[in-house]
């Protein structure tokens, strides 16, 4: 069904860091429900520029749910009221006419505040360097055959991989804990032979990261597995929690040791 | 940094430290309340089992373990607990709850102050006071705290916190240990919420058993 609606929006803003923010409120009228809620908030921007005001700050980049840059708590629900889906994904037809819609930012201590509704997840950055990836030798590409991997433990390896880093579960978690992002990562490689060498000390390093960034601690209320825009099932959190007690049991590693990270 | 620094500073290790000290003093809960069913029996059958306790060359160092499971789940628990307070400086406007989750989870620190509340005075109860020496009996002392509705009425107000503490605590401390299993989980959750309330029920039967009892 096609149509228009007039909404009223509640928007967090704030100049920067330092400056102190509120909510204030804009009437978008004839909204049309084809319109996904970037574009509505672009309609709102364009409005506010004409009358030379700050248009709302807020991120995106590929508008098609796939880079995980879009943000936004949605009537205090990250990527809005459904789930399995991020915020550029939803749109306007999802709302009825006069309703009235709180927007804010991603709140975690580990999530700065930069303006308005666009906050910095350069923490998920350092959580990856940590340990996100696999060291491989460049050189011929091997046979397909050479590395044999059972097709459960690829799909769920799968799974796993399906997390875009947006940074949902931690806007949704009562202790802004990243676990969720963090189980992710280390569920998808632990999961496959290629992160076989670096098991241990990658687990150990990318949760010291994820400790040292601020982020709380998971008390498994699952808050960020129903907002996860893929789905990612706290099931990787588990298996990220036996990861970790058998890096306890094994140690880093001999290589980790050496370097003294971690 | 070595494995003993991490379950003491690392989130996952101070919530594992959490979860195991957690699981021990569910099975002393089962314990405990084993022996307290012995009051049902008879009064003779319940001195007897507190005279065997209190003269068991092994009581000392079971206190002692026992009294540090405890100091290190609390301690453990409330620093998880402030820190985790800690991670979300400023509050959202809209507070929701997505995932349907009780939310005894987000209680676990004050249903566990309340029931640390409990414990100091059901130990200074319990084990300081009463009556001493010969021919004392334990099992008229209680009787004769129970019978006093306000105790019995605090004490079967701190089995209800400890039942919505533990009924998020134990199907969180397997999670926690990492035990996930498509069959296996779904009845470690409803067999946690199972095991607190009888455990909780079963405790607060006693008062309440004293009271209706009359005489
Ligand atoms: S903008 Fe790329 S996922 Fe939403």
């Amino acid at each position: 069904m096609t149509g228009t609606i007039d909404i009223t929006l509640k928007v967090w803003r704030q100049k920067d860091a330092a400056s102190a923010g509120g909510f204030e409120t804009y009437e978008a009228k004839g909204v049309s429900t084809e319109m996904s809620f970037l574009e509505m908030l672009d309609v709102v921007n364009e409005d506010l520029q004409k009358k030379g005001r700050d248009p709302i700050a807020f991120d995106h980049d590929c508008r098609e749910g796939i880079c995980g840059m879009c943000s936004l708590v949605i009537d205090g629900r990250a990527h809005g009221p459904d789930g399995g889906q991020t915020t550029c994904q939803l749109h306007m037809r999802r709302y009825k006419n006069n309703d009235v819609i709180t927007v804010e930012p991603f709140r975690a201590k580990a999530f700065p505040l930069v303006r308005d509704l666009v906050v910095d997840r350069c923490s998920f950055d350092s959580i990856m360097q940590a340990g996100g990836y696999v060291s491989v030798s460049t050189g011929q590409a091997p046979d397909a055959s050479v590395l044999l991997i059972p097709k459960h433990k690829a799909d769920s390896a799968m799974d796993a991989a399906a997390c875009i880093g947006c940074g949902a579960c931690v806007a949704a978690c009562p202790n802004a804990s990243a676990m969720l992002f963090v189980a992710a990562k280390v569920s998808q490689l632990a999961q496959l032979p290629q992160g076989g060498p670096e098991r241990e000390r990658r687990v150990l390093n990318m949760m010291a990261a994820h400790d040292e960034a601020g982020f709380g601690a998971c008390s498994n209320e699952y808050e960020c597995e129903a907002v996860c825009p893929k789905d990612i099932s706290v099931s990787h959190i588990a298996r990220l929690n036996r990861e970790y007690l058998r890096a306890l049991a094994l140690g880093p590693g001999e290589h980790q040791a050496a370097s003294g990270a971690g | 940094m070595n494995t003993c620094d991490r379950l003491k500073n690392s989130s996952i290790g101070k919530k594992q430290v959490v979860a195991l000290t957690g699981l021990a003093l569910v099975g002393f809960l089962v314990s405990h309340l084993a022996g307290n069913f012995l009051m049902f029996k008879s009064a003779e059958a319940f001195d007897t089992y507190a005279e065997f306790l209190e003269h068991h060359p092994l009581i000392i160092p079971a206190e002692i373990g026992l009294a540090a499971f405890f100091l290190v789940h609390i301690v453990v628990g409330l620093k998880v607990f402030v820190e985790n307070r800690r991670a979300r400086p400023t509050r959202y406007e809209v507070e929701s709850s997505t995932s349907g989750q009780p939310y005894a989870a987000r209680w676990m620190g004050y249903t566990g102050s309340l029931t640390l509340i409990f414990l100091i005075v059901h130990i200074t109860t319990f084990k300081f006071l009463g009556p001493e020496g010969e021919g004392a009996s334990l099992f008229s002392w209680v009787m004769f705290c129970f019978r006093n509705p306000l105790y019995s009425l605090g004490y079967v107000g701190a089995m209800v916190f400890l039942a919505i503490h533990l009924a998020h605590g134990i199907k969180s401390a397997f999670q926690t240990l990492g035990v996930s299993h498509p069959q296996l989980t779904p009845l470690i959750e409803k067999g946690g919420v199972v095991i607190a309330l009888a455990l909780t029920a079963g405790f607060a039967s006693l008062p309440i058993w004293a009271l209706t009892r009359g005489g």
